[in-house]
């Protein structure tokens, strides 16, 4: 400092030459910090970045034009499979959030209560947290195939229904996943809730315990009701944890691939299984998969600007 | 001195209900949760004739173990088991190594900054694997690293970094700037306080961390399939399996790829605190 | 141990705000030296510049022999005590007395020696193995100061160590802080906003306002002939009641003159005042602790000219004194410095000094024996001990004592 006193006294400097000076002064003062950033930076760079862009740069060529054509996507909106994928990745994506929440909550709000036991339940339901999403898709084929547990429950239910006097009822066994439509879909949206279940009720749960007691001591003075504790009070202060569990959750949602891949391959595509089916032999076409996979990008984006704009609004400030 | 007496309020509504259905409420939970592994498992151990047909038993009494004996014997497992171990394990460590002193650095940042560089880091979660994956798969089939360990390695550490520095940077957050003065006070450089004082500090928060990193390479799907052409992985073996195996040899090998992760994960769920994955939600 | 001088320090952070102007400040070696002042006087930065926490933006530090400035906490030979304590927590008590002696490669036997050496002053012998958390925060406190005793440095550098406290121990501590220094003889800097702590701690004290040093000396001293406005407001609990005055002469002494009444001056305040003829007929800042007042029932033979009269506002009674709000009907002193005291107690004390200003009204704490029998609602009378009697320049705020210079 002092010399820099004594310099504007004598010389002024030219400002770009003080500038230099200041920015390797910066730099000299953070060497460590820059040292120990520095690796996770450039790899950042070179494998996420620069790909990303090679994507969209692809997704803009065609093989004998190169860049700056519409081609591709002009080719993806035109195939059928592809606007159905993307109709299926949606309805997908939709249903297995609110199986997500609503299960995820539920269970969340059972573990909040203390009983004899709590401890082995907690430790038994985050057992499967770790669950491969190809192994998820497994278990799934297992119970919803045709001669699955899924048909057999439901039989045995029935018959059980079918000894009360008077009533008949018979299942006949369904393909669920071979079948197309609406059961597929759904199968591959249960088998996405059964994935994350563990992860939902660890965040709604720590949503919960941050709700401090007094604010429900506050409302039995009140006068509130279960119903009123957890509408008025539980649910308000949950929405930050909601807003974080379906953002991150939607994200993977719409980007559901594996569990498509398993247990809808065959019937009803989305856009990961349409994006790989792109990409990989016999067809390995980079450009049509890159701009698949910049129409998902975009349907992310759209639905997380949507929930910002129109949901997260609500959020109590804390 | 006289009190006005507080009428009682009406009974709730909702409490008999709740009690009653209560024990039903938290059975079902976990029945959710734990029937499909149960099953899985079941079916491993369980003769063909047990499980199919109309109406295949919930319940098997006589376990034969030649499922899992078919899978070690034939089907090829333990190259893609060391595979996808190797992987998994170096994947773990250099994602540590490469995010906790960035995460460091990041969780020292003034609060605009750093919270600029999270959402940066989040952002890049926002794209869907493949629009980076078909790029990097196209990359490393020219630099020849298809069906390698490191290509996979350098893959799976895409989606490792930001999510472990994510993590990492919440932990770190939570430690004192105070304590890092005492030992520079104290003597220590500033890699001494960091290698002494901070990461020791933050070792729970990293051994949760490096577990996610772990079992996010280990369950790996996506980029093992654009990387692979025939150096197989676990979860590409199980897909294998469904693809045209039996049911058997699918339900055996899916349960081979999930058992580590059952014991992992049970081991170290006491650590798994609820706030461990929320660290960010708050304030 | 070595003498610490700050030499014109400055801090000034990137935004702007000046934090510390020009601070001038020797401590000499084995002295007990407290920085205290209300918060964001900048005496905490000023430790932290000395310890190198922060940097020096203006002038320079020297330990010892040695300018510092350039120097890396770890290189300046000082020990810290914290505000939070900030142990280690992965480490049990030893371990984190004996860190800073491992990192500079001290054999272990003396490391050893060192840490039950202090364990023994601090009473923490049977801790030695337990990790902080499993510690009470009196417990912690003591570690804290074993981390810094076993270090034998230059000096021990102390951000408010006892505010974590409950009031017991901060008692209890207090003393025993003062006297491990003493022993010891290290040459220590205490931060703290705690003028009970400044007084009966420090060997000497610096009075810090907005980063400007208001005046070093004794305990007593500073209490005795504050400097200025604001160290006469801010030492003293209940603080210093002040109010404008006007000074006359009458029968060859001086007359303070204010709200209608008036106070003799004595000969022997005079005496310690040659500059306050230089006042005559002219206003004053007249200051009169509460301390230097009596209920006028216990002490009947006090002449006519040292009393004042009004109504009992509120009586507080503590047991071993009583303390009495009342009002006098003279405007109340408005300077930056009386602000300054306000807004260290709260906004609410700001707004209702400028309130009572407007209404040119002074509130009054006495503080008198817990003989007296006044009651909320009563006519009062006090007697004041005019030997004690503060005066205050109201253009400068300055004390006014001798044109020799000592203040």
């Amino acid at each position: 400092m002092a010399t820099g006193d004594t310099a504007t006294l004598t010389r002024a400097p030219a400002p770009r030459a003080r500038q230099r000076n200041e920015l390797a002064g910066w730099f000299r003062r953070h060497t460590f910090e820059l040292t120990l950033i520095t690796p996770l930076v450039l790899y950042v760079l070179l494998l996420t970045v620069a790909p990303i862009i090679d994507t969209f740069r692809h997704s803009f060529s065609a093989p004998t034009k190169g860049f700056g054509t519409f081609d591709s996507y002009r080719f993806i909106f035109k195939s059928s499979t592809f606007r159905h994928a993307v109709v299926n990745t949606i309805i997908v994506a939709l249903l297995s959030l609110v199986l997500e929440i609503g299960v995820g909550l539920a269970v969340a709000l059972a573990l909040n209560v203390t009983f004899r036991g709590r401890g082995f339940v907690r430790t038994v339901l985050l057992v499967p947290l770790g669950v491969p999403t190809i192994v998820s898709g497994a278990v799934m084929l297992l119970i919803f195939a045709r001669a699955g547990y899924m048909n057999s429950v439901l039989g045995l239910f029935a018959n059980l229904i079918d000894e009360i006097p008077g009533i008949h009822l018979k299942w006949t066994n369904v393909s669920w996943t071979v079948a197309g439509g609406w059961r597929t879909l759904f199968t591959v949206a249960i088998a996405d809730m059964w994935k994350v279940l563990p992860v939902m009720t660890l965040i709604f749960l720590a949503g919960l315990q941050s709700i401090p007691e007094d604010v429900y001591e506050a409302a039995d003075v009140d006068g509130a009701t279960k119903w009123q504790r957890f509408a008025r009070v539980t649910l308000p202060l949950l929405v930050p944890y909601f807003t974080m569990a379906l953002i991150l959750r939607a994200i993977d949602a719409f980007r559901i691939f594996e569990l498509a891949l398993v247990l809808a391959g065959g019937v009803e595509p989305v856009v990961g299984t349409y994006i790989a089916n792109r990409y990989l032999p016999p067809t390995s076409d980079v450009f049509t998969s890159s701009a698949a996979s910049i129409v998902l990008f975009a349907i992310i984006m759209v639905f997380i600007i949507l929930y910002l704009r129109f949901v997260a609004r609500f959020q109590v400030q804390r | 001195m006289s009190i006005t007496a507080i009428p009682r309020t009406r009974r709730d509504p909702l409490e008999a209900p709740l009690r009653v259905t209560f024990p039903f409420w938290v059975i079902g939970s976990a029945l959710i949760v734990i029937f499909p592994l149960y099953l899985l498992f079941m079916v491993s151990f369980a003769p063909g004739s047990a499980v199919f047909g109309e109406r295949p038993q919930l319940v098997v009494t006589n376990f034969t173990l030649r499922w899992w004996k078919d899978a070690f014997e034939s089907a090829g497992l333990i190259s893609p088991l060391i595979k996808s171990l190797v992987v998994a394990s170096v994947t773990t460590a250099l994602a540590i190594v490469i995010a906790a002193p960035a995460a460091y650095v990041i969780s020292r940042l003034r609060p605009a900054i750093r919270y600029t560089v999270v959402i940066g880091l989040l952002v890049t979660r926002m794209f869907p694997e493949f629009t980076i994956g078909i790029s990097v798969a196209t990359r490393f089939a020219g630099w020849h690293l298809l069906d390698t360990y490191i290509g996979l390695i350098l893959a799976h550490l895409i989606g490792s970094l930001p999510f472990i520095a994510w993590i990492l940077v919440g932990t770190f957050e939570t430690i004192p700037i105070d304590l890092e003065e005492a030992a520079q006070i104290d003597g220590a450089s500033r890699l001494g306080t960091l290698v002494r004082v901070v990461f020791p500090i933050a070792a729970g928060g990293i051994a949760v961390a490096s577990l996610f990193v772990w079992l996010y390479s280990w369950n790996e799907f996506l980029y093992a399939r654009l990387l692979t052409t025939n150096q197989l992985t676990l979860p590409l073996k199980v897909f294998q399996a469904i693809d045209r195996g039996s049911t058997q040899s699918m339900a055996t090998v899916a349960a081979i790829l999930t058992l580590p992760i059952l014991l992992v994960v049970y081991f170290l769920q006491r650590y798994l605190r609820p706030g461990a994955l929320t660290g960010a939600v708050k304030g | 141990m070595a003498d610490i001088t700050l030499d014109e320090v400055s801090k000034i952070y990137p935004d702007g705000t000046q934090a510390v102007s020009s601070l001038d400040l020797g401590v000499q070696d084995g002295e007990f030296m407290v920085l205290v002042g209300p918060s964001g006087c900048g005496k905490t930065t000023a430790l932290r510049m000395v310890a190198g926490l922060e940097e020096i933006s203006r002038g320079s530090i020297r330990i010892g022999e040695r300018v510092v400035n350039d120097v890396p906490p770890r290189d300046r030979d000082i020990a810290m005590v914290f505000q939070n304590y900030a142990l280690y927590p992965h480490m049990s008590v030893y371990e984190n007395m004996a860190f800073g002696l491992k990192l500079r490669k001290l054999p272990k036997e003396e490391i050893d020696r060192r840490v039950r050496r202090a364990a023994d002053i601090l009473g923490l012998e049977e801790f030695l193995r337990r990790k902080p958390r499993a510690l009470s925060g009196g417990q912690r406190q003591r570690v804290a100061m074993g981390r810094a005793i076993v270090r034998e440095p230059q000096a021990f550098l102390m951000d408010e160590p006892l505010s974590n406290l409950d009031a017991k121990l901060r008692v209890q501590m207090r003393s025993e802080i003062a006297k491990i220094q003493h022993d010891l003889k290290v040459t220590t800097i205490y931060v703290t906003h705690d003028q009970t702590e400044a007084m009966t701690m420090g060997d000497r004290v610096a009075v810090l306002k907005k980063g400007e040093l208001q005046q070093v000396d004794a305990p007593q001293t500073l209490y005795d002939r504050p400097g200025n406005l604001f160290v006469a407001g801010f030492i003293g609990s209940p603080a210093m009641n002040m109010v404008t005055a006007t000074l006359s002469r009458s029968d060859g002494s001086i007359v303070a003159e204010f709200g209608g009444f008036r106070l003799r001056v004595s000969d022997e305040a005079m005496k310690s005042r040659p500059d306050l003829s230089k006042f005559d007929g002219k206003q004053v800042i007249l200051g009169i602790r509460p301390e230097d007042m009596e209920d006028s029932a216990l002490v009947p033979e006090a002449p006519q000219d040292r009393r004042i009269t009004s109504t009992v506002d509120l009586r507080e009674a503590l047991g071993s004194e009583i303390l009495v709000h009342f009002t006098i009907d003279a405007p109340i002193v408005l300077t930056e410095d009386t602000r300054e005291l306000a807004v260290d107690v709260g906004a609410e004390a700001l707004e209702d000094l400028e309130e009572r200003a407007k209404a040119a009204k002074s509130l009054f704490v006495a503080q008198l024996s817990p003989r007296t029998r006044l009651k909320e609602g009563d006519r009062m009378e006090v007697v004041v001990d005019t030997n004690r009697l503060h005066f205050f320049d109201p253009e400068t705020g300055l004390g006014i004592y001798g044109s020799s210079g000592d203040r």
